[in-house]
């Protein structure tokens, strides 16, 4: 304990009282009546030791513990909410694959009427062609003269014939490709959903861990509350005004290299007076 | 051969085909017309060659393999024209006969070419297809009656 803080409580030599004092100080920075008064009784017990540094010390560990459970919970909560938004989006997700896949369907429904209709049009430009070259055989048997231009145009009939009948076969093919694209399509689809279903179930289980883990955390902090005596907001505010009391002694420490003792103590001994009287009226016995 | 020359030759209307890859020509006096082939009924007993008898703008008509007739089994090499899957009607002695089997490549009028009987079509020769033999064959075929 710095020098200058013995000299100040020369009045009431008792160190630890004065550590209690220093420390209500610190704690009428903080708020709540009820929280206040606890805070004051833990540090009053933590000033009865010598030196006060164990109180302090156990303080900021159950400070670190507090706040390390509501980490905790804070995660397992954000853990339980992320797998419900999971199994929300993956609901959505199996309603655009199950679409995706009725639209598949009908493409591949409609694909196997083109493919129909391009095996008539194959048909009908096959039979094209044997009009042209009975055409051809027509003008052959007319002769030179008429005979010539039906020949002509049996040959364009049929060039052309053959052409659409090409196309058609080619177009038939690429039908065909898209038939097994489909089909492919199909099945990676089914896998998406497949996939989808697994991991629906998979962040049913997280989601059961994740409030399974809530719980525990919660009794844990029955348990931490039972143990140390101390909530969260007491253990924070334990932290704090213990920190607030370090600066506190620091300052005074400095304080009292630049001014006379005398005046230190006769500035302070308004205030820090009615608060001794205080803490002597507060005191209570410990159990 | 200049033009000169190949203006002197005659030219035969008809209809060029192939039976095995070997180019066949008819003239247009007896092929009458290139139908789709049609729906068949063997005819029971009837030799190999005759595939069977098909209704043909209202009159029944015999129809021949030109496959079987010619003896060919190999696999045509060379194809000039996809099949067309065609039946070339012919009419031989007042008697029509379909002759399956061929791939029509072209009809028209073709240039004669050095032998009698031969045209050419396309730069290539092409012999006429006897189609009385082929009947002739079918009729003394082996029939199991």
């Amino acid at each position: 304990m710095p020098r200058f803080i013995a000299s100040v409580l020369q009045a009431k030599p008792d160190a630890r009282r004065a550590l209690g004092g220093v420390a209500f100080l610190v704690a009428m920075a903080g708020s709540g009546e009820k929280p206040k008064r606890r805070l004051f009784r833990l540090l009053r017990r933590g000033a009865r030791d010598t030196t006060g540094a164990g109180a302090a010390g156990r303080a900021a560990e159950e400070s670190a513990l507090w706040a390390l459970h509501q980490r905790a919970s804070a995660a397992v909560r954000e853990t339980g909410e992320a797998a419900q938004r999971i199994a929300s989006h993956l609901a959505k997700q199996r309603g655009v694959v199950d679409a995706l896949a009725d639209r598949a369907r009908g493409v591949s429904t409609r694909s196997g009427d083109l493919s129909g209709g391009f095996s008539r049009l194959k048909e009908t430009f096959a039979r094209l062609e044997l009009v042209a070259l009975n055409a051809g055989l027509e003008g052959a048997r007319l002769g030179e003269g008429p005979g010539q231009a039906l020949a002509l145009v049996s040959e364009e009939i049929r060039a052309q014939a053959t052409r659409g009948s090409e196309a058609c076969r080619e177009l038939g093919a690429a039908l065909g490709e898209l038939g097994s694209e489909l089909t492919q399509v199909h099945s990676s689809l089914d896998r998406a959903r497949e996939a989808s279903a697994e991991v629906a179930q998979e962040a049913a289980r997280v989601g059961g861990a994740s409030a399974d883990a809530e719980r525990a955390l919660s009794e844990i902090g029955d348990r931490l509350q039972k143990t140390t005596g101390s909530d969260p907001e007491t253990a924070r505010a334990i932290s704090a005004a213990t920190e607030h009391a370090r600066a506190l002694v620091g300052a005074l420490d400095a304080l009292s290299g630049r001014a006379p003792q005398t005046l230190v103590v006769a500035a302070l001994r308004p205030v820090l007076e009615p608060l001794l009287r205080l803490l002597e009226g507060e005191d209570e016995p410990e159990s | 051969m200049n033009d000169e020359a190949s203006a002197a030759k005659p030219q035969h209307g008809g209809v060029a085909f192939r039976v095995a890859g070997e180019l066949y020509f008819l003239p247009a006096s007896i092929a009458m017309k290139v139908s789709p082939i049609p729906e068949m009924a063997r005819v029971p007993g009837g030799p190999h060659a005759l595939r069977g008898v098909a209704l043909f703008e209202g009159n029944m008509i015999p129809v021949v393999d030109a496959l079987d007739v010619l003896d060919v089994l190999e696999e045509p090499s060379g194809e000039v024209r996809e099949p067309t899957g065609a039946m070339l009607v012919c009419a031989v002695v007042g008697e029509s006969v379909g002759l399956v089997g061929i791939d029509v490549v072209a009809t028209g009028r073709f240039e004669a070419g050095e032998v009698v009987g031969e045209v050419n079509v396309g730069g290539e020769t092409a012999r006429t297809f006897d189609v009385a033999a082929a009947i002739a064959k079918v009729r003394e075929g082996r029939w199991a009656v």
